[in-house]
């Protein structure tokens, strides 16, 4: 039977399961009221805590797949929902992610840099079938859904069975509908606007400047060796750190940052 | 005393009596910490065995912790860290040799990690890199290294090595050849370095022949090199010497009295005796011997790599030999071999200069030291400040 109350267009939806994570979420969420102040007749910023979270039945087995599992509840009441990791600060207009015709909107997970890290780091790439590691392969981190169908597969994917499989779960998934289902994807960091949206700097926030209060990532950053961005400036949009379940991602930004873009992002997430 | 002390501080790195030029450099460090008060302790990579000792200075009683296994004293800044309550290590070593879990024990126990580090290659070796994520602040040695690590997404700070000018300065050159054994008439080069490794890091071979092409147009002339860390496989410096024809013009060090025995004093004395130093290493995260020979106002020959040009000025203090070839070593990056034509008129230039208008040259190498690179203008205006911001913010007055 055809649902008779009209969807709300838009939710961001944040998740602060646990101390550490509560507490980047309200750092990321104060980023985000501050570089779209009008986000809130716009959108709901719907948070998801651990009262929320055991209040809908969530169980140790939904914490790995969190995005799909919030987003099909949220997918009943809204025509679109934007799922941002509470790792993240917000650093410029993210309403561009909505807009347009897509079933599913996703970010790159890696540059050149990241690669070469995750060599160092683990001995392989992050990636899953033969969906490449850095041209191609999307985080979970940034998603924007606007399909059920497409949420709805999603959660199919997520059984247990397969977490023994695939190390990267969730996103794995994400990653094998982007490319092999039958779905409109938007990829957000390949846009015209040339906005970057989270990982695709990582490891180059170093040579991030401010400029009319946008911030900037001027081409070439980086070495002679490994440059990038290598066609135009991009505006970072999202930072988002990564990592895995680690304390203390928001505590070493001056190692990162250069001072005045340093002291910018202080104050964004300064609630 | 009114200034408020209550930071700990572990420094990690070679015990300061060692001579080497980390040592050197904590030794300077340590002592001033010491004076102003703080509560100050020495993770020791080398130096101490088998006990900790409370080693007593002028300055005030410096607490040292002997390696234990790791053989860069990784676990040693840890555990010492833990008994001494530090609350911050700074550990002054090539940043690959940690292990990174050595780091983050030192989180565990509320410690805080800053790396005072040498950035010696173009790119960065990928080693250096890895520990840095888990550094709590980083501090490079040269501008050429903060702006490797920023290419590389690292912001740090940069603090010059430095030396104790008051110690090192200009002494009469005559009586300085003297007491080194150096005939007084002889235009004297010196190089004091390490040779570890062949080929060598410090470019004894391209030194040795840019030296023959100068002493076969300057006869009266002489090269010291003293090697205070040596290890089997090092260059045969002696035999290449011998190979060129110019062993009668060189002059060792002896090797025991070298590696052990000498002092700060002998540096001096070197130093004072050298009428130019040669520096033209093919890696360099600094380049302490380059800064200590201008102190006492003698020119240095570098390579233009790394950190090496920024401590003279080019055509006053110093010259710049380029670099032939670029070899990629097993650690990921490159050494800058300098042309030994090159070095060789730079050797030139300098000779020139040195013999047309010593005093000039004496007072400008002089003159950038005290200003550029004096310990005690460095400790009071960059690193006292730094020690009382992180006391501000991990323990705030009551």
């Amino acid at each position: 039977m055809e649902k008779l109350v009209k969807k709300k267009p838009l939710a961001i939806l944040v998740t602060g399961i646990g101390p550490i994570y509560l507490d980047y979420s309200k750092k990321m969420i104060a980023s985000l009221l501050k570089t779209n102040p009008k986000i809130e007749t716009k959108a709901d910023i719907v948070l998801m805590t651990d009262k929320e979270f055991n209040e809908m039945g969530g169980t140790s087995a939904e914490m790995a797949y969190m995005t799909p599992w919030f987003a099909k509840k949220l997918l009943q009441d809204y025509e679109c929902v934007v799922r941002i990791d509470s790792d993240a600060i917000i650093t410029g207009d993210i309403s561009s992610c909505w807009e347009g015709d897509f079933d599913v909107a996703v970010v790159q997970n890696a540059n050149s840099r990241e690669i070469q890290s995750q060599i160092q780091t683990m001995n392989r790439v992050v990636s899953v079938w033969d969906i490449k590691a850095l041209e191609e392969y999307v985080n979970c981190g940034f998603v924007v859904m606007k399909s059920e169908e497409f949420v709805d597969h999603w959660l199919k994917l997520c059984t247990p069975e397969r977490r023994q499989v695939y190390q990267f779960y969730e996103q794995d998934f994400l990653n094998i509908l982007c490319y092999y289902g039958n779905y409109k994807v938007k990829f957000l960091d390949k846009q015209p606007n040339n906005k970057w949206w989270g990982l695709v700097a990582k490891g180059y926030y170093s040579e991030a400047i401010l400029k009319d209060k946008k911030l900037i990532l001027p081409k070439n950053s980086g070495s002679e060796h490994d440059p990038w961005p290598t066609d135009n400036d991009k505006e970072i949009v999202c930072i988002h750190f990564a990592g895995g379940n680690q304390p203390g991602k928001f505590d070493r930004l001056d190692n990162m940052f250069q001072p005045d873009v340093l002291k910018y992002l202080k104050f964004l997430i300064n609630s | 005393m009114d200034k408020r002390r209550d930071l700990k501080i572990i420094f990690h790195g070679d015990g300061i009596w060692t001579q080497s030029g980390y040592a050197v450099e904590l030794d300077f460090l340590i002592r001033r910490f010491l004076l102003e008060g703080f509560q100050v302790a020495q993770a020791a990579k080398a130096g101490l065995h088998g006990h900790w000792i409370d080693y007593r200075m002028d300055e005030g009683t410096l607490r040292m912790y002997p390696m234990v296994d790791d053989p860069h004293g990784a676990d040693t800044m840890f555990y010492g860290a833990r008994n001494f309550g530090a609350n911050v290590c700074i550990s002054m070593i090539d940043q690959w040799v940690i292990p990174p879990q050595w780091i983050q024990n030192l989180h565990q126990i509320g410690c805080k990690f800053i790396p005072y580090m040498p950035v010696d290659s173009n790119p960065p070796a990928p080693g250096i890199l890895r520990n840095l994520p888990l550094a709590d602040k980083i501090i490079t040695f040269s501008k050429f290294g903060q702006n490797q690590l920023k290419k590389h997404g690292f912001i740090s700070e940069m603090i010059y090595e430095g030396v104790d000018v008051n110690k090192l300065k200009p002494k009469d050159k005559l009586e300085a050849k003297q007491k080194a054994g150096f005939p007084p008439h002889l235009f004297m080069w010196g190089m004091i370095a390490a040779n570890k490794e062949n080929p060598p890091r410090k470019s004894f071979q391209e030194a040795l022949e840019a030296f023959k092409m100068f002493s076969d147009v300057h006869p009266e002339s002489g090269l010291f090199i003293g090697t205070q860390q040596i290890s089997p496989g090092s260059f045969p410096i002696r035999e290449y010497a011998q190979h060129l024809g110019i062993l009668d013009k060189m002059f060792f060090g002896d090797q025991l009295f070298m590696s052990i025995l000498a002092t700060r004093e002998d540096i001096e004395i070197w130093m004072n005796a050298f009428d130019g130093l040669l520096h033209p290493s093919q890696t360099e995260g600094f380049g302490l011997t380059i800064v200590e020979a201008q102190a006492c106002g003698t020119p240095a020959v570098v390579t233009n790599a790394h950190s090496m040009p920024e401590l003279i000025i080019e055509g006053k203090t110093g010259e710049i030999a380029q670099v032939a070839n670029r070899k990629w070593t097993s650690a990921l990056s490159f050494w800058e071999t300098p042309e030994p034509k090159s070095i060789w008129w730079a050797m030139e230039k300098i000779y020139r200069r040195v013999k047309e208008k010593p005093n000039e040259v004496l007072i400008d190498c002089r003159n950038n030291v005290v200003e550029n690179f004096n310990i005690d203008t460095i400790f009071r205006e960059r690193w006292l400040p730094l020690a009382e911001q992180i006391q501000d913010e991990m323990l705030p007055a009551s």
